[in-house]
C-alpha cells in the first residue's frame, strides 16, 4: 500500500486544527500569530498533497503564495504588536478588550434625525391642538435650534 | 424540516467513521485537555495526558501498514503533531515557539515526500529561518522573565478542544469517504498550459520554475508587490507611533 | 347655450376658490376677495340669464362627463335645471353675492381674510352643484361638500376652543344624518336595479329623471322599501336642516363669522334638507307616513325652536333658534303634501317660505353682525340696549327684518307663513286630519312665539336706555356703507318680495310647471287664516312690548315665575344636550376609553413586545461581545463546524 493523498490531507487537517486550537486558547499576542502561521502551514501541506495528486505544479505555486502572504502577515503583525506594546507593556489579549464597543462608548457617528425624533417627538405627528394658534409657536424654528444645539453638544462630547 | 424528519442520520454524524479513528480522536482530545491542565499544575496529570495522546497515536498508527515511504510519512507527521502539542501546551512562550519550529521543519519533510523540494527549502528558510527568528526576537523584547497570568492560563480550553475535535472528525470523515478525490494520476483537465508534470524526475525544479514564471507570472508578481506593500506598511505603522510618542 | 350658462353657475365659484386658495398661500392678502366676488357675481348673472331664458317647465340637463362606470352602476356628472332648481338657484347665488360683498367689510381686519373667501367660494360652488345636481349621488357628494365648507367656516377661528368644538359637533351630528341619507341612496339604487334589470349601458339609474320615471314600478313592486327609502332621505334632510332631534348643532354653529351664519346657517345650506324633500317629492308622494313624520317633526322643531329662542339672551343665538323654528315651518309645509292635490301647493308654500326666509334672516344676521362689529363682539341682550341712536341705519334694517320674521303684514314673512298655514289647514281635511289639526295649532302658537322673541330681540337691542359695553371702545360707529348697502338690498327684498311673489303667484306658477307637482285648480286665498295670522303676530308684538318696555308699573314688579323658568330652560336648551350626553355621548366615551385602554395595553403591548424581542436578543448578543479575539473566533469556529457539517453530510 503506497502513501495515499488522504493520509497527507489528514496530517494537514491535524496541523490546521492545532493552529486553530492555539488561536482559540493561547492568550499571548505573539503566540496567536504563530497559531495563524500554523494554520497556514496546514493549508500548505494540503496544497502540496493536491499538487502531487494532480501531477502538476498548481498547488505548489499556490503554496508559495501562501508562504509570501504568511511572511507579510508576520511582518505586519509584529509591527502592530510592537506598536501596541508601546502603548501598554503587556502581551495579554485581554488587556485590549476595551477596544470593543461597550455601553458608554457609543459610536461617534450619530443619526441626528433619529436622536432629535426621540428627544422632541415626531414633529410630523404633532397637530396644532384645537383652540391654539399654530403661528404663535413657530414649530420649525424651534426644531432647527434643537438640531443646532444637539450638533454642538455632540461635537463637544466627541472631542472630549 | 422535511429533511430533518425524513433522514435521522444527522443525529449520528460520525456513524460512517471507523471506530478506531473515533477512539483515536477522542483519546487525543481528552489527553490534550488533561495535558494542558497538567503542564500548569502537576506532573501526574501531564503524564496521564501524554499517555492518552500516545495511546491515541498508537491506535491511529497501527492502522497504517509500515511500508518504507509510509514510515517516513509517519515519522514526519508524528514529529509535526508533537510540535503542535508542544506549541499548545508549553507555558513558556519561547518553548512554544520552538514547538512551532519543530512542526514547520517536520512539515518540510512532508514536502520532500510530496516531490516539492524547492518548497521545502523555501519553507525552511522563510518559516524556520526568518519568521521564527523575528518572533523569537519580539518575544525576547516583550517577554518578562517571570511567567505572567496570560502565559499560564488558557482561554476556554475545553470548549475549544471540544469544538475542534468535532471539526476534525467532520473533516476526517469527509476525507475518508470513497471517491472524494479523483483517481490519482489521471489526466487533469485543469492542467496549465506549460504542461509540466511532477513525474519527469530530472527536471523537477525546472518544471516548477517554468510553471511559476510562465503560467503564474502575474500571480507571483502580485505576491511580490504584496510583500513590498507589507514592508512599507510595517515601517509606516512603527514610524507613525514613534512620532506620536515623541 | 343654456347648458353652457348652467355650467358657468358652479364653475365660476370653483375657479374663484382655486385662485383665492393659491393667493392665500402667497400671502397676497388683499386680492383674493375681488376674484371671489367677481366669480360669484358672474355666477349670479348666469343664473339670472338662465332664469330669463327658461320658458317651459321641462327639465333641462347639461351633460358633463361620466364619473363612475362599473357594470350597471353608472353615474354621470350632469346638471339638471327645472323650475324647482330655478326657484332656489337665484337665492343661493344672489344672497351669496350680497353676503360676500358684506364680508369684505366685516372680515377686513381678520388674518384669515383670503382663506375666508376661498372657503366661501368653495361653499358657493358646492351649494350650486347641490342644487343643480342631475342625480342623487352627485347631490349627496355636494351635500357633503357644503357640510365640509360649513365645518371649515364654523371652525374658522380655530384658535377658539369653542369654535373648534362647535365645528366638530356640527360635522358629527350631520354625519349621523348623512349615513342615513347614503343608506337611502344605496337602497334606492338597489330597488332601481330590480325594477330596471336590463337597463342600457349609458343610463345612470340614479338620475332624477330615471327615478321619477320608475316610481310607478317601484311603488307597486316594493312599497315598504320605498317607504324606508323615504324615511332614510328624511333622516338626511332633518340633519342638514337642523330639525328635531338633530337640531343641536345649529345654535353652536354661530361660533363662525356672522356673514357665514347669515349665508350658510340661515339662508342656504340649512335649506338643503327642504330642497331634498321637495326634489324627491314625486317619490315621497307615495309614502304618506314619511310626510306626516316630516310635518310632525317640523311642528315639534318649530315649537322647540321658538321656546328656546325666547329663553336666549345672545342675539345671534336667538336668530339661530329662530332659523331652526322657521325650518320647522318649511318641513310642516312639505309634510302637508300627504294628499295628491296638495302636493303642488305644499311644495310651493315651502319654497316660498324658503325664499322669504333667506331674505329676512340674512337681513337680521347681517344687521346683528353690524351690532357685533360696533359693540366689540358683545351681543348679550343684558349688556346692550338703546342702540337706536348709535346705529341708526342698522336699526332700520333690523326692524324690517324683524317685522318680516314676526309675520307682520305686508312684509315677506307674513305672506309665506300665511301660505304654509293655509296648506296645513287644507291638509286637515285629509285622512290624517287629526294630526294636521294639532300641527296647525302648534304652527299658530309658534307664529305667536316667533313674533314675541323677534320683537323682544329688537326692543332689547335698539330701544330703551342706551347701554354700551366697554368692549365697544370710545366711539362705536356704524358699519361701512358697502355693508349697509348689501343689507339694504336684502331688507328691500324682505319688505317687498313677499307681497310681489304672493300677488303674482310666481312661485306657484314655477312649481306648478313641474309635471308631478301640478297645481290642481287655483290656490284658494283664505281670508280667515290671513286675519288669524296677522292677529297672532300683532298680539305677539304687543306681548313683547309689554315684557320689555320700561313701564314704571312693570319695572317695579318682579319678573314672573314663568318667565324666569323659561329663561332657565332656554339657557339650558331644553336639556336636550344633556339628554344626548347621557344617552349617546357618555356611552360612546366609555367605550372609547375602554378601547383606548385596550389599545394602550394590548395592542401597544404587543407592538412593544415585538420591539423588545430584538432588544432582548441584542442584550444576549452583547454579552458575547467581549472584545476578546479568542471568544470571537470560538464563535466563528462553531459556525464553521455547523456549516462544514451541513455541507459535507
Amino acid at each position: 500500500m503506497t502513501l495515499l493523498t488522504e493520509h497527507i490531507l489528514v496530517a494537514g487537517a491535524v496541523l490546521f486544527a492545532a493552529g486553530m486550537l492555539g488561536f482559540l486558547t493561547r492568550r499571548s499576542l505573539i503566540l496567536l500569530f504563530l497559531s495563524l502561521e500554523l494554520m497556514l502551514a496546514g493549508v500548505s501541506v494540503n496544497l502540496v498533497a493536491f499538487s502531487r495528486h494532480h501531477d502538476n505544479y498548481q498547488g505548489q505555486v499556490f503554496a508559495i503564495l501562501v508562504l509570501s502572504v504568511a511572511a507579510c502577515e508576520a511582518a505586519l503583525a509584529l509591527a502592530l504588536i510592537v506598536a501596541l506594546y508601546r502603548q501598554r507593556p503587556t502581551l495579554d489579549v485581554k488587556s485590549w478588550q476595551s477596544l470593543r464597543e461597550f455601553p458608554g462608548s457609543e459610536p461617534t457617528q450619530v443619526d441626528l434625525d433619529a436622536v432629535e425624533m426621540m428627544e422632541m417627538g415626531d414633529p410630523s405627528l404633532k397637530l396644532t391642538p384645537a383652540g391654539k394658534d399654530p403661528l404663535v409657536e413657530p414649530m420649525p424654528e424651534r426644531l432647527f435650534t434643537g438640531i443646532h444645539d444637539l450638533r454642538s453638544k455632540k461635537g463637544a462630547s466627541i472631542h472630549d | 424540516m422535511v429533511i430533518l424528519a425524513n433522514q435521522t442520520d444527522w443525529l449520528y454524524p460520525f456513524a460512517d467513521l471507523p471506530g478506531w479513528s473515533l477512539l483515536s480522536l477522542a483519546c487525543g482530545a481528552i489527553g490534550l485537555v488533561v495535558l494542558q491542565e497538567g503542564m500548569r499544575s502537576s506532573h501526574f496529570l501531564s503524564t496521564v495526558g501524554w499517555l492518552l495522546i500516545g495511546f491515541a497515536g498508537a491506535v491511529a498508527g497501527t492502522h497504517v501498514r509500515p511500508e518504507p515511504d509510509q514510515l517516513l510519512f509517519l515519522a514526519f507527521s508524528l514529529t509535526a503533531s508533537l510540535g503542535g502539542i508542544f506549541f499548545l501546551t508549553f507555558r513558556q512562550p519561547v518553548h512554544a515557539a520552538l514547538g512551532f519550529a519543530q512542526t514547520v521543519l517536520s512539515m518540510c519533510g512532508l514536502f520532500f515526500l510530496q516531490s516539492a523540494p524547492f518548497l521545502a527549502a523555501a519553507t525552511m528558510m522563510v518559516y524556520a529561518g526568518a519568521t521564527i527568528i523575528i518572533f523569537l526576537f519580539v518575544l525576547m523584547f516583550a517577554q518578562r522573565s517571570v511567567l505572567e497570568d496570560h502565559d499560564l492560563k488558557l482561554h476556554a480550553p475545553r470548549s475549544a478542544i471540544f469544538l475542534i475535535t468535532i471539526w476534525l472528525a467532520i473533516v476526517v470523515r469527509g476525507i475518508a469517504q470513497p471517491n472524494v478525490l479523483p483517481p490519482a494520476s489521471q489526466p487533469d483537465l485543469r492542467r496549465p498550459s506549460s504542461n509540466e508534470t511532477l513525474s519527469v524526475e530530472p527536471s523537477r525544479m525546472v518544471g516548477f520554475g517554468k510553471a511559476m514564471f510562465t503560467d503564474y507570472l502575474w500571480t507571483v508578481e502580485l505576491a511580490g508587490s504584496l510583500l513590498l506593500v507589507a514592508t512599507i506598511g510595517a515601517v509606516a505603522i512603527s514610524q507613525k507611533l514613534a512620532r506620536e510618542e515623541a | 347655450m343654456i347648458s353652457l350658462l348652467l355650467w358657468v353657475v358652479p364653475l365660476a365659484p370653483l375657479v374663484g376658490m382655486l385662485v383665492a386658495s393659491l393667493l392665500s398661500l402667497t400671502g397676497a392678502r388683499r386680492a383674493g376677495h375681488y376674484v371671489v366676488i367677481g366669480a360669484i357675481g358672474l355666477s349670479t348673472a348666469a343664473t339670472l340669464l338662465v332664469l330669463a331664458n327658461c320658458d317651459s317647465g321641462a327639465a333641462q340637463t347639461a351633460w358633463g362627463y361620466r364619473w363612475l362606470h362599473a357594470g350597471s352602476f353608472n353615474v354621470n356628472i350632469s346638471l339638471r335645471s327645472d323650475p324647482l332648481t330655478l326657484t332656489l338657484l337665484p337665492i343661493v347665488t344672489g344672497v351669496s353675492f350680497l353676503v360676500a360683498c358684506y364680508s369684505v367689510g366685516y372680515m377686513t381686519h381678520d388674518r384669515g381674510f383670503t382663506r375666508y373667501f376661498a372657503i366661501f367660494a368653495g361653499f358657493v360652488f358646492c351649494m350650486t352643484m347641490l342644487v343643480l345636481a342631475g342625480n342623487l349621488l352627485m347631490l349627496y357628494a355636494f351635500w357633503e361638500g357644503v357640510g365640509l365648507c360649513s365645518y371649515l367656516l364654523i371652525g374658522f377661528w380655530y384658535q377658539r376652543p369653542s369654535a373648534a368644538a362647535a365645528a366638530t359637533k356640527a360635522f358629527l351630528v350631520n354625519r349621523i344624518a348623512d349615513a342615513g341619507f347614503l343608506a337611502g341612496i344605496l337602497l334606492l339604487w338597489r330597488l332601481m336595479t330590480e325594477v330596471r334589470p336590463d337597463v342600457h349601458d349609458e343610463v345612470s339609474l340614479l338620475d332624477f329623471g330615471q327615478i321619477f320615471a320608475a316610481i310607478g314600478d317601484l311603488t307597486t313592486s316594493h312599497p315598504s322599501s320605498v317607504t324606508l327609502v323615504g324615511f332614510l332621505l328624511l333622516l338626511g334632510a332633518i340633519g342638514k336642516s337642523a330639525q328635531f332631534p338633530l337640531h343641536v348643532w345649529l345654535p353652536d354653529a354661530m361660533e363662525g363669522p356672522t356673514p357665514v351664519s347669515a349665508l350658510i346657517h340661515a339662508a342656504t345650506m340649512v335649506t338643503a334638507g327642504v330642497y331634498l324633500l321637495a326634489r324627491m317629492m314625486p317619490l315621497l308622494v307615495h309614502t304618506p307616513a314619511v310626510l306626516v313624520t316630516a310635518a310632525s317633526l317640523g311642528a315639534a322643531t318649530a315649537l322647540i325652536g321658538a321656546i328656546l329662542a325666547l329663553g336666549q339672551t345672545d342675539l345671534k343665538r336667538i336668530l339661530a333658534y329662530s332659523t331652526i323654528s322657521q325650518l320647522g315651518y318649511m318641513f310642516m309645509a312639505i309634510g302637508s303634501a300627504a294628499e295628491s292635490h296638495l302636493v303642488g301647493p305644499a311644495v310651493a308654500a315651502a319654497m316660498f317660505h324658503l325664499v322669504t326666509h333667506a331674505f329676512f334672516k340674512a337681513t337680521l344676521f347681517l344687521s346683528a353682525g353690524n351690532v357685533m362689529h360696533a359693540m366689540g363682539d358683545v351681543i348679550d341682550l343684558r349688556r346692550i340696549a338703546g342702540l337706536r341712536q348709535v346705529l341708526p341705519v342698522t336699526h332700520g334694517l333690523f326692524l324690517v327684518g324683524a317685522l318680516a320674521l314676526a309675520g307682520i303684514p305686508p312684509l315677506a314673512g307674513f305672506w309665506s307663513k300665511d301660505a304654509i298655514l293655509a296648506v296645513i289647514d287644507d291638509a286637515t281635511h285629509g285622512p290624517a286630519g287629526t294630526i294636521y289639526r294639532i300641527i296647525f295649532v302648534i304652527a299658530a302658537i309658534s307664529a305667536f312665539l316667533t313674533a314675541v322673541y323677534t320683537m323682544r330681540a329688537y326692543f332689547g337691542t335698539f330701544l330703551g336706555k342706551k347701554s354700551i359695553p366697554e368692549e365697544a371702545g370710545h366711539h362705536p360707529h356704524e358699519a361701512h356703507p358697502t355693508m349697509l348697502i348689501a343689507i339694504a338690498v336684502l331688507a328691500g327684498a324682505s319688505l317687498l318680495a313677499g307681497g310681489i311673489l304672493a300677488s303674482t303667484g310666481a312661485i306657484d306658477r314655477m312649481i306648478g310647471q313641474i309635471p308631478s307637482l301640478a297645481m290642481e285648480g287655483s290656490h284658494h286665498e283664505s281670508s280667515t287664516i290671513m286675519i288669524l295670522s296677522s292677529a297672532i303676530s300683532l298680539i305677539g308684538l304687543f306681548v313683547a312690548w309689554i315684557s320689555m318696555a320700561p313701564f314704571p308699573f312693570l319695572a317695579s314688579s318682579k319678573p314672573s315665575r314663568l318667565w324666569t323658568r323659561l329663561q332657565e330652560i332656554g339657557q339650558r336648551r331644553l336639556y336636550i344636550d344633556e339628554i344626548y350626553a347621557v344617552l349617546f355621548v357618555r356611552p360612546a366615551e366609555t367605550l372609547s376609553h375602554l378601547l383606548a385602554w385596550m389599545d394602550s395595553v394590548f395592542i401597544d403591548g404587543m407592538v412593544g413586545m415585538i420591539a423588545r424581542v430584538p432588544t432582548a436578543l441584542g442584550v444576549l448578543a452583547r454579552q458575547r461581545q467581549t472584545g476578546l479575539i479568542p471568544s470571537y473566533s470560538l464563535m466563528m469556529v462553531a459556525g464553521l463546524v455547523v456549516i462544514l457539517y451541513w455541507s459535507t453530510r
